[in-house]
């Protein structure tokens, strides 16, 4: 390495940057505590469908899903929130930005880490909430069809679109990522997805509901409608945060 | 400021350069209302340089603008002309040691490295192998599988270095290397680095304290409140503010008549006079004082202010050198 | 003042002289009232930033507008006239407890924001090597972090319901009206107190769990969302509604009511416990908060934690 004056590594493409620190911040989230306190949550709809059987009660399947989109809620933003929001805090993004990079891949790279996390374990909390909740179904409370499928694609599909969302808030709130996150579902979407008329379509939790086959305010609301929106909302807060990546300096702001 | 170059301290290759490794030119960079860098220019062709300065006088704002993690607000920086925030081209010739700590702590050492050189483009067969050696050259082969959770300061200010170095970079900044690290490690870090220049890199590397400096090159430039004060060789710098002229701002009622009670000293280069006050050029400060106190008490001229216009760069000289350990601010 | 060693023949052999450190011998705060400098400091820096606190105020300022009006629309004669017609309650009566429903989303933010990574924040900081290090001891630590907080906490549970009951007392027509009003100022006080305070204590004892801040934010929001809301599940599934009191929000909630006996009918809206529960609930997480936050601060304390 110090055979000469050297010339440095090669410039690397977007494709690659993004690639390489999706592996490393998949290998990190892995190591961390992050991931035991996220399946710890994850024990929270397992424990209550439980519940629900034990007890002799019909298992309604929109009861059942109720805890799965909340946990949909809580665990894309604490991976994608807390790793985005660490690196601008801890100011480690600065051994990122003075390398040959484009900028935009430390926040795709993060995701390319923390979607697939997060839907693998959201989907397997989903279905063995499904497994366990099929023994308390009755004929007068029918589950939809394809449940477990259904179910399985709402909550891998909320974890891509609400880790977009809190990606792109922990960029441009780094020290109150996880929180305004947290805050943007509870005060804003769940009560936008109580809304009757087209209103509702701006609500996540609404078309998460929607796609786990839960009937919400919209009884008619088609899959392929939800799936647009849910991407669409994702890809605007996504955006977002990579216009202000691609612009802030952190410099005074990260403290 | 004039566009002076800093000479190289130590390899013959580098000084036969004509090209700029660091060009600067006219250089402001504002935090909203703070100003944390103004006007600079500066070039860098070779060798190592050291960027002296208080704590908060621009150092590192002046070299993350040289990375290209901040854009100056006005001006310009070129890196082996590029622009480095526009550019990977040029951040890729770059290795920057940051004076933060924070690594990744959830991998080792080697992983750490690994991936810092991945990340500058080191093909990924050949990259942990450089990582290894770059980290066996800071000293760090027992700590290599370490998580560097449990690091202590010096062994990340180590690990750091690594990190810079594995890609085999033309340019080094190195922000603070040596705080924090032991005498033996210290010694080692500056022999790594002189290493480095030796072997054609160019290193630019800060402190706020002189003698960690004077150990790696006698090239400087003191940066204080954003300004450049001096820079050049550390020993002509030092002679010419023991030569330069002090001026001394006398606000007073009667400038005309302490004028003319300083006029005959031997000390005394010129004189110039303002609507209530006088100022004084002098080679000899501490006499010059001696002598405006007398003619004060003698004539009864009532004083309402005595400032000197340059005491900066001698405070802040005094600082770096802990004469008189003075607080500059900062 | 010097340390010397005596020489046999009696002059000094060395002498050691303090010239630095000199005890402060001014007058000095009470130990009794040292708590209230984390409070003060807990509540300025809340109040730095738009994202910790000033955003959620403004947001219960908004509720409290948009709850004040249809208050006042309800006094008109036509709400009266439905009133004679069979309604139970007043409307601008039930909407006292009824704002309970909202106040608490912006208490959960203010705890998040703040009393959920608070003691984190001060362990990964190393700050409790600032504070014990003063004759500050974990009872005042405590102390001062749970009444700051709930300060902060009170913006939303108890000056937003605080203003609403004033105002209710002063749409009143007539002195036989005032009365009756003004015993609704010291529930709605009694409620959003306990409230602020469960809120801001249950909030700390997260964020004493671990060194980082957001893994106890998401941990407490996990309790007030996920937790909360299986529990109000259960309630409603087992068809008993006391069992909705786990749920925090549900709690105060119930309080509410209860004071104001206000009763939702089945099918109206989401099972609310009965008073006595919440009021248990209400107590149970605050106790339990204040030993699980005492004795993490303790053990900090002993363990000489600091720096993340």
């Amino acid at each position: 390495m110090s055979g000469g004056a050297g010339g440095g590594g090669n410039v690397l493409g977007g494709l690659a940057a993004t690639w390489l620190q999706g592996g490393w911040t998949a290998r990190r989230l892995l190591r961390g505590r992050m991931l035991w306190v996220a399946a710890f949550f994850a024990l929270g709809p397992i424990a209550f469908t439980v519940l629900i059987v034990q007890s002799g009660h019909t298992a309604r399947w929109e009861e059942l899903f109720a805890p799965l989109a909340l946990l949909c809620g809580l665990v894309p933003p604490l991976f994608t929130a807390s790793t985005m929001a660490e690196e601008i805090e801890d100011r480690t993004y600065t051994y990122l930005w003075s390398r040959p990079l484009p900028r935009w891949t430390v926040l795709i790279g993060k995701l390319v880490a923390t979607v697939p996390v997060a839907a693998v374990l959201l989907s397997l909390t989903a279905l063995i909430c499904y497994q366990l909740g099929q023994r308390g179904i009755s004929p007068d409370h029918p589950w939809p069809s394809a449940a477990a499928g259904r179910a399985v694609g709402a909550v891998a599909l909320a974890a891509l679109a609400l880790s977009m969302v809190a990606g792109g808030l922990a960029v441009m709130m780094p020290r109150h990522g996880l929180g305004v996150a947290y805050a943007y579902l509870l005060v804003l979407d769940l009560p936008l997805g109580l809304m009757p008329f087209s209103i509702a379509n701006l609500s996540m939790s609404h078309h998460i509901q929607t796609l786990g086959g839960v009937r919400g305010t919209d009884p008619n609301a088609s899959i392929g409608a939800a799936v647009l929106w849910l991407v669409g909302i994702g890809l605007f807060w996504l955006i977002l945060g990579l216009w202000r990546i691609s612009k802030s300096e952190f410099a005074s702001g990260e403290k | 400021m004039a566009d002076v170059a800093v000479q190289p301290a130590v390899e013959p290759a580098v000084k036969q350069a004509t090209q700029a490794v660091v060009q600067i030119d006219g250089c402001s960079k504002w935090y909203g209302h703070v100003l944390g860098v103004s006007e600079v220019s500066w070039t860098v062709r070779g060798g190592i340089v050291g960027l002296l300065g208080p704590n908060g006088a621009g150092k590192s704002t002046l070299m993350k603008m040289i990375v290209g993690l901040l854009r100056p607000t006005r001006g310009r920086v070129a890196v082996f002309g590029q622009e480095p925030s526009r550019s990977p081209d040029a951040r890729r010739r770059i290795g920057y040691c940051p004076e933060h700590e924070n690594l990744y702590d959830e991998l080792t050492a080697l992983e750490w490295v690994t991936c810092m050189a991945q990340l500058s483009g080191v093909p990924r067969a050949r990259a942990r192998a450089d990582a290894e050696r770059a980290l066996v050259e800071m000293g760090l082969q027992e700590s290599l599988k370490r998580r560097v959770r449990g690091f202590s300061k010096g062994m990340r200010q180590r690990t750091k270095l690594a990190q810079c170095l594995v890609h085999d970079p033309q340019l080094l900044i190195l922000d603070e290397p040596l705080t924090g690290v032991d005498p033996i490690a210290r010694a080692e870090i500056v022999d790594r680095i002189q290493d480095a220049a030796a072997s054609g890199k160019t290193v630019i590397v800060s402190s706020h304290v002189l003698y960690e400096i004077e150990a790696l090159t006698e090239e400087i430039i003191v940066i204080y409140r954003g300004q450049v004060l001096a820079e050049g060789n550390i020993y002509e710098i030092r002679t010419l503010i023991d030569k330069h002229p002090h001026r001394i701002r006398i606000e007073c009622d009667r400038p005309r008549e302490l004028g003319e009670g300083l006029a005959g000293e031997d000390h005394v280069v010129t004189l110039a006079f303002e609507r209530a006050a006088v100022v004084v050029e002098t080679a000899e400060p501490d006499r010059c004082y001696d002598r405006i106190g007398k003619v004060v008490l003698e004539r009864k001229i009532h004083v309402r202010g005595l400032t000197s216009p340059d005491n900066n760069l001698g405070a802040v000289f005094d600082y770096l050198t802990g004469g008189t350990a003075r607080s500059v601010g900062g | 003042m010097p340390l010397s060693g005596q020489h046999p023949a009696g002059r000094a052999a060395a002498a050691i002289h303090d010239l630095g450190y000199k005890r402060y011998l001014g007058n000095r705060r009470p130990q009794s009232t040292r708590w209230r400098v984390l409070v003060k400091n807990v509540v300025t820096t809340s109040w730095r930033g738009w994202w910790r606190m000033k955003m959620w105020v403004i947001g219960c300022a908004v509720t409290t507008v948009a709850i004040g009006v249809p208050m006042y629309i309800s006094r008109d004669r036509i709400f009266e006239e439905l009133v004679r017609r069979g309604m139970t309650v007043r409307w601008s009566d039930a909407l006292l407890p009824l704002s309970f429903r909202f106040f608490p989303w912006f208490a959960f933010i203010l705890a998040a924001a703040g009393a959920a990574g608070a003691v984190a924040r001060d362990l990964r900081a190393g700050a409790f090597e600032f504070y014990f290090s003063r004759p500050v001891r974990p009872i005042d630590y405590v102390l001062g972090k749970v009444v700051g907080s709930a300060m902060v906490v009170s913006t939303a549970l108890l000056a937003g319901p605080f203003l609403l009951s004033l105002f209710r007392v002063g749409l009143a027509r007539d002195l036989d009206e005032v009365l009756p009003a003004l015993a609704l100022v010291p529930r709605m006080l009694l409620v959003g107190m306990l409230g602020s305070v469960a809120y801001a204590v249950v909030a700390l004892a997260f964020s004493s769990m671990s060194t980082r801040p957001r893994i106890t934010t998401a941990m407490w929001a996990a309790f007030y969302l996920l937790f909360g809301s299986i529990a109000e599940g259960l309630a409603f599934a087992l068809r008993t509604p006391d069992l909705a009191a786990i749920s925090l929000p549900r709690a105060v909630e119930g309080f509410a009511f209860g004071l104001f006996q206000v009763s939702v009918p089945p099918g109206f809206g989401r099972l609310t416990p009965g008073i006595a529960a919440s009021y248990g609930a209400l107590l149970a997480y605050t106790a339990v908060g204040l030993i699980v936050l005492q004795i993490r601060v303790k053990r900090a304390e002993r363990a000489g934690l600091g720096g993340g």
